[in-house]
């Protein structure tokens, strides 16, 4: 578990105050796969570096399973570091080193094992991202993917409970970066070790995250579970970064729709209430007909859901109260 | 028949063969003890710089412009300004020995400043991610960036080398010994200009293999 209490922190640019994080609250439970998501220079990697300290806060506290990381002395946080792994955008290997030697290095670091003990860590760590074959070839003639498979196991050497991931996938194509994901998810369901991501792209909090909490500005601006905060945003920047996603129907449709008769409702689908004919059954149930206008269906991470905005005849409080007892969310747009 | 223009006959090749070893001598002494003192120097350099481990601007300015006047002094002016240093530290200031001293002084500070920038060209990621699983600032420098740094370290080593061997010429002005010395006394101060020749080839021969051999260092140590 890790809290965060008022994080603040400037930066001196040229003479001038940058704000990089402001007044930050945060809760990580730990077990779950975390996801902070923001624009360009939200703060969102001085955030994730102020969990290791590679950032000091200039206000505030970072406790991590109750220890006070910013009250440790140098040797406290070297040790508190060697049990958090961390993964990067640009995968930060050692060019001198090959793929073995670079997971190794962690653990030379720590100096805990011996080398026997070492060559034994580094091989399941190796069949553990998918690597054996290439344990002696240099990062130079890995592929994006395979660079970034290392940087995980290296993060992963030292056994920690806790992993950051500052933009891992975002130098990979789509579908390296669906394996990199899926990785971090086998690798979160089966060491049992929290997950901090940070990202730009929701795609990526959709697919693996379990909460997510929306940085704007060097400030939290909303949080919740990842289904809440993308079927339901509350915030501009979070309604804004959804929108872009374009697989959740939250856009503001009723100014382009007004030519269509009757009233706009939202219908959030999400879980059991997915596989059932709902539509159907409330159309037959009003006896008035659903003209369905715009809508997604798909899955944030394991959970299903589906999210249309529907045009209806008839009464609202009636089809609210239909699909209520369904188990489907219905919200009335403005028209 | 005209004389022919040069006449190898008066050339004493011993004399030639105990320069060279001279020379080789000093360039040996002298590179060791300047990478000694360069790189930890050039290292100190890299960490008080901005933005780095150990930054720290007043230590930083105060070193840089100790580093930039010695830089400055031409060598030549170095050779004689250090004189009463080199009898202290080894008993006399000609020879082979009292050249070592200014050839360390001279070629350190430049030593340093190149293996400040080979140490820049190093990712800071790399630092970054080396920190972040807990090491020191010494297994920073000593596993991480000497290591990843270790081409452009070769490569400095190897201009490094070849601007000494032109400083061991030089030294031949104040008696330092070694091919500069001969080409000076015999091929300016009694005009033997077959001993200019050879010695300006054995000269060009020493540079050419050092470089040579710096190259392939560099190569075989590039991982990128
Ligand atoms: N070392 C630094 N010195 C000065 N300003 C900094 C420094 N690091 C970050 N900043 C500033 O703090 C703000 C937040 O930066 P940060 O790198 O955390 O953003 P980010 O959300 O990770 O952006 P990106 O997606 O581009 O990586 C930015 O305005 C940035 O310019
Ligand atoms: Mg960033």
């Amino acid at each position: 578990m890790i809290e965060l209490h008022h994080l603040n922190k400037t930066y001196q640019v040229d003479g001038r105050q940058v704000t990089a994080l402001q007044d930050i609250q945060l809760q990580i439970p730990a077990g779950q796969i975390f996801g902070i998501i923001g624009r360009s220079g939200a703060g969102k990697s001085t955030l994730l570096r102020t969990l290791n300290l590679l950032e000091r806060p200039d206000q505030g506290r970072v406790l991590i399973d109750g220890i006070d990381a910013t009250a440790l002395d140098q040797a406290g946080l070297r040790t508190l570091r060697r049990q958090i792994g961390m993964v990067f955008q640009h995968f930060n290997l050692l060019a001198h080193r090959t793929v073995a030697a670079n997971i190794r290095f962690a653990l030379e670091l720590a100096g805990e094992l011996d080398s026997s003990a070492m060559a034994a860590r580094v091989a399941e760590l190796l069949a553990l991202v998918g690597l054996t074959e290439q344990a002696q070839q240099y990062p130079a003639q890995l592929s994006g993917g395979q660079k970034q498979r290392v940087g995980i196991a290296r993060a992963l050497a030292n056994q920690p409970k806790l992993l950051l991931c500052d933009e891992a996938t975002s130098a990979l194509d789509p579908q390296t970066t669906q394996a990199i994901l899926q990785l971090l998810l086998d690798i979160n369901q089966r060491l049992g070790l929290t997950i901090v991501l940070i990202t730009h792209e929701m795609a990526v909090v959709r697919a693996i995250c379990d909460r997510v909490a929306v940085i704007d500005g060097g400030s939290i601006v909303e949080q919740g579970t990842v289904a809440d905060v993308f079927l339901h945003p509350q915030h501009a920047a979070s309604r804004n970064m959804v929108a872009e996603d374009g697989h959740a129907a939250v856009l503001d449709l009723a100014g382009k729709l007004h030519s269509v008769a009757g009233k706009l409702l939202r219908l959030t689908f999400v879980d059991a209430a997915t596989y059932e004919p709902v539509i159907a059954e409330v159309g037959q149930q009003l006896a008035s007909p659903i003209n369905i206008l715009q809508g997604s269906v798909g899955r944030i991470k394991d959970r299903p859901y589906g999210q249309l905005i529907v045009g209806l005849q008839g009464d609202v409080s009636a089809a609210q109260a239909a699909f209520a007892s369904r188990g489907v969310r219905c919200e009335a747009l403005a028209a | 028949m005209s004389a022919p223009l040069f006449d190898w006959s008066l050339i004493d090749w011993a004399d030639i063969g105990t320069a060279t070893l001279d020379t080789l001598t000093m360039l040996g002494a002298s590179l060791t003890f300047t990478v000694l003192l360069g790189l930890p120097l050039g290292v100190l350099l890299y960490l008080l710089g901005p933005r780095r481990l150990l930054a720290n601007q007043p230590a930083y300015a105060t070193l840089s412009f100790v580093i930039n006047a010695l830089r400055s002094m031409p060598f030549v002016i170095l050779l004689i300004v250090l004189i009463p240093v080199t009898v202290k530290l080894v008993g006399t200031s000609i020879g082979v020995a009292g050249a070592i001293p200014p050839l360390v002084v001279g070629a350190a500070p430049f030593f340093a400043r190149l293996v400040e920038s080979a140490l820049r060209e190093v990712d800071l990621g790399i630092v970054e991610a080396t920190q972040a699983m807990g090491a020191t600032t010494w297994q920073i420098v000593s596993r991480a960036l000497l290591p990843e740094a270790l081409p452009g370290l070769l490569a400095a080593t190897t201009v490094t080398a070849v601007t000494l061997v032109s400083y061991t010429a030089m030294s031949g002005v104040i008696g330092g010994g070694g091919l500069g010395d001969l080409a000076i006394r015999y091929g300016y101060q009694r005009f033997q200009t077959e001993v200019m020749v050879i010695t300006v080839l054995a000269l060009l021969a020493v540079v050419q293999i050092l470089q040579m051999a710096g190259d392939w260092l560099v190569r075989r140590a590039t991982r990128k």
